[in-house]
């Protein structure tokens, strides 16, 4: 075999162990063979880097390594651990939120006269200096057209008016 | 889905042309070169020139035997060297021009210049191989870089495998004679 052959085939790893071992041999001891041996290992690194340059002209950097990153990060936002996370944070924050606005608004009026409100149901007789309250219960019946409550009242008065009033 | 590589498969499949090691290396460092580029005031295609400079520097260095794998370092951070270095060297005159602080801290310097060196050698060499006939251009590529048999280059250039084979020494030998003649001494 001819020194380019044995050469070119050692470089592309084609020599069986035998040959290898001649080769390896031969560029220990032989200048003028280890320096044809450089010459053709440069030509054909030459030759394939040029091949690569062609095979890679045009070619763009990969910008789904960043689509990654984000699919990445959508991943991670729909792990459960971390929604329940958020959704407790979130839950707290409103809380102690409320709480604050409770204590610290102003007191709402309306609000406050609608809880507190009741109608008053009044007196059951008309206040006045008279000391006769039996009576003048007696009347609002009369006034009010309870007769019977009236009557019931009357003849079981004690404060002092007697029936000749009521008759006359 | 992305193979994960170690770095020597990256190492052994970029040396055979391995086009699935060369696709994740676009994937997965090529981003990474682009925004250190568009951080120092490059633009995307910037990144994508230099990048593809730095994988072919990486392949020299790897198949002219002048880098080994060193476990300390990964292949991905030398690439991303050899691109940032790259950067600098392209925008270094234009810098100076504009006064303009170079602040690249380079990890393991020395290695990265000699890469460097190896691929301006082997930039020259490509030239010469440039100064081939086209049908030598053909024969020397099919072989050592699409790795076609003698038989398939035949075929293809309709030559006889023999004449191919033929061709293909007279080819190297025209190559030599060029260097030869240009006097770029290559060796050592």
């Amino acid at each position: 075999m001819k020194d380019f052959e044995l050469i070119e085939n050692f470089i592309l790893g084609k020599l069986d162990e035998e040959q290898t071992d001649i080769v390896r041999e031969r560029l220990k001891s032989d200048k003028d063979f280890r320096q044809y041996y450089e010459e053709i290992k440069d030509f054909i690194v030459a030759i394939q880097a040029d091949g690569l340059k062609e095979s890679l002209k045009g070619r763009k950097i990969d910008d789904k390594v960043d689509d990654k990153i984000i699919h990445l990060n959508a991943d991670s936002a729909r792990n459960p651990r971390r929604v329940w996370l958020v959704a407790a944070s979130l839950a707290m924050l409103l809380t102690f939120g409320w709480l604050l606005y409770t204590i610290n608004a102003p007191i709402n009026q309306s609000r406050l006269m609608a809880e507190a409100f009741y109608s008053d149901p009044g007196l059951p007789t008309k206040m006045s200096a008279t000391k006769h309250y039996d009576f003048y219960d007696e009347m609002v019946d009369y006034k009010t057209e309870d007769y019977e409550s009236a009557l019931n009242k009357w003849s079981s008065s004690t404060d002092g008016i007697g029936p000749d009033t009521l008759e006359y | 889905m992305t193979t994960k590589f170690s770095d020597y498969q990256i190492v052994n499949g970029l040396s055979k042309n391995d086009s699935a090691v060369i696709d994740y290396l676009y994937k997965e460092v090529g981003p990474v070169v682009k925004r250190i580029i568009q951080n120092m005031g490059g633009r995307a295609e910037d990144a994508d020139d230099i990048f593809q400079e730095g994988i072919i520097a990486a392949f020299v260095n790897i198949k002219s035997g002048k880098y080994t794998l060193v476990e300390s370092t990964k292949f991905s951070s030398y690439l991303t060297q050899i691109c940032k270095y790259k950067w600098y060297d392209r925008t270094k005159s234009a810098n100076e021009t504009r006064n303009v602080p170079i602040t690249i801290d380079f990890e393991d310097n020395a290695d990265i210049v000699s890469t460097m060196e190896t691929e301006e050698k082997y930039n020259k060499l490509q030239s010469v191989i440039g100064e081939l006939g086209a049908n030598c251009q053909e024969i020397l590529k099919r072989f050592y870089w699409k790795q076609e048999s003698m038989e398939e280059i035949g075929e293809a250039l309709n030559m006889q495998t023999k004449s191919a084979k033929n061709s293909k020494y007279r080819c190297m030998e025209q190559l030599r004679k060029l260097i030869n003649e240009k006097n770029l001494n290559f060796t050592g």
